[in-house]
């Protein structure tokens, strides 16, 4: 069996289909490709730049109110990228107000402390950035499923809200629908992860069953 | 008894992990899968819903920085959750440990409980009702969980399938009657504003 360092990111015990550390964003935003848009980008602004900040500025932080310290610095950084992103789409921001709060709860989980143990602040600032990028990939697979058959199009964010750009209008009858409700990405998500544990075990030798499971 | 009924059950409908995903740490991936162990993040839930509706309808849009609320929550959930769970520890004697689930407002539990309670209520007692509702969904989920736990231990399943994977697909079928019946509740709630 290989060890994390062997395994990386993705494949590692910290990565995100090991953690489910984002999983609270790859259940909410993957039923529209809008929203999906919206969060990677607000994801790959404030991971890398959250780290630097925090490699850079560590020694000022004390030590015994760190995680507090942090928390309100992704916090801060989430608000402001919001902002930024209202600009150009204000009602796609409006309708993840939810779920951009949950931003700052990722960065601080899963792999986190791969990010955060980086030797210099360039390394954090690179390794987060591949961490937004395996979200962003694993967001964009989900959502390319569940948004054709769930809305029966895809869409992207525009500044009167989503815009749609491949309609069917025949999937709006098909039974499989559900996959873009909350009930279809929990059922998605469970087969998606068996089948990532599947082929760990095949690639790595990593146990089928996580940690605390039997 | 609308007024205080309507809220609670909305509060316990509009559930943080079956209807928004907030919790899989909480509820699937945890180690203390006790009843006790419900205690500490249901009364974070219920304590960080009702002080952040009077916090914000109180102090901060008063005085005009409703603004600010995208920046407050995570903070303000985080800090409620740990002393939380620091006031129980003191009360049973127990000595404080690493605090780690309370760190994250229990996987973003108690931040779901205040923003929906924000959202939701127009009193402080609608307030009280949607966040007792919320705490009380917790347990609820809790419950059924260790349940599904037990009957998954026993049943043969693939390996790959076991644990996690199968607790999420038992969490989609559960997911399906409670978007039913929160989408019944907030339409009557709806008629009676």
């Amino acid at each position: 069996m290989k060890d994390d360092k062997d395994t990386g990111l993705f494949w590692g015990s910290e990565g995100q289909l090991s953690s489910l550390s984002c999983f609270v964003l790859l259940f909410a935003v993957t039923s529209r490709m809008a929203h999906t848009i919206l969060i990677s980008s607000v994801i790959f602004l404030v991971f890398p730049i959250t780290s630097a900040i925090l490699k850079s500025s560590a020694i000022l932080i004390p030590q015994r109110h760190d995680f507090f310290i942090r928390m309100v610095i992704v916090s801060a950084l989430t608000a402001i990228a919001s902002r930024l992103f209202s600009i150009p789409w204000p009602i796609p921001v409006r309708d993840c107000a939810f779920y951009l709060g949950a931003i700052p709860l990722c960065y601080v989980s899963g792999s986190y402390k791969l990010r955060f143990e980086s030797k210099s602040t360039l390394a954090a600032l690179v390794s987060s950035a591949k961490d937004a990028l395996v979200f962003s990939v694993l967001a964009f697979a989900l959502v390319l499923v569940r948004e054709p058959f769930g809305y029966g199009a895809l869409s992207v964010p525009g500044p009167e809200g989503a815009i749609e750009f491949f309609g069917l209008s025949a999937v709006s009858s098909f039974g499989a629908r559900f996959v873009s409700a909350g009930a279809g990405a929990f059922i998605l998500i469970g087969y998606i992860v068996a089948l990532y544990r599947k082929i760990r075990f095949r690639l790595y030798g990593k146990p089928l069953c996580g940690d605390n499971e039997r | 008894m609308s007024v205080l009924f309507l809220p609670l059950l909305a509060g316990i409908a509009g559930n943080s992990y079956l209807q928004f995903g907030f919790g899989i740490q909480e509820l699937l991936f945890r180690k203390n899968t006790s009843a006790s162990g419900d205690v500490a993040p249901s009364l974070a839930i219920f304590l960080t819903g009702l002080f952040s509706w009077i916090l914000f309808n109180y102090i901060v849009s008063p005085l005009g920085l409703g603004f600010m609320e995208a920046f407050l929550l995570i903070p303000l959930s985080i800090s409620v959750s740990v002393l939380t769970e620091r006031m129980i520890l003191k009360i049973s004697h127990k000595e404080i440990p690493s605090l780690s689930s309370s760190r994250s407002a229990y996987d973003g539990l108690a931040y779901a409980s205040a923003f929906l309670t924000l959202r939701l209520s127009p009193s402080l007692f609608a307030a009280m009702a949607v966040a007792l509702g919320s705490a009380f969904g917790f347990l609820v989920c809790g419950l059924m969980f260790r349940a599904v736990r037990a009957h998954l231990d026993t049943e043969p399943i693939p390996r790959c399938l076991r644990g996690i994977p199968s607790l999420l697909i038992a969490s989609g079928l559960i997911a399906l009657i409670a978007s039913f019946s929160a989408a019944a509740v907030f339409a009557v709630w709806g008629r009676t504003l």
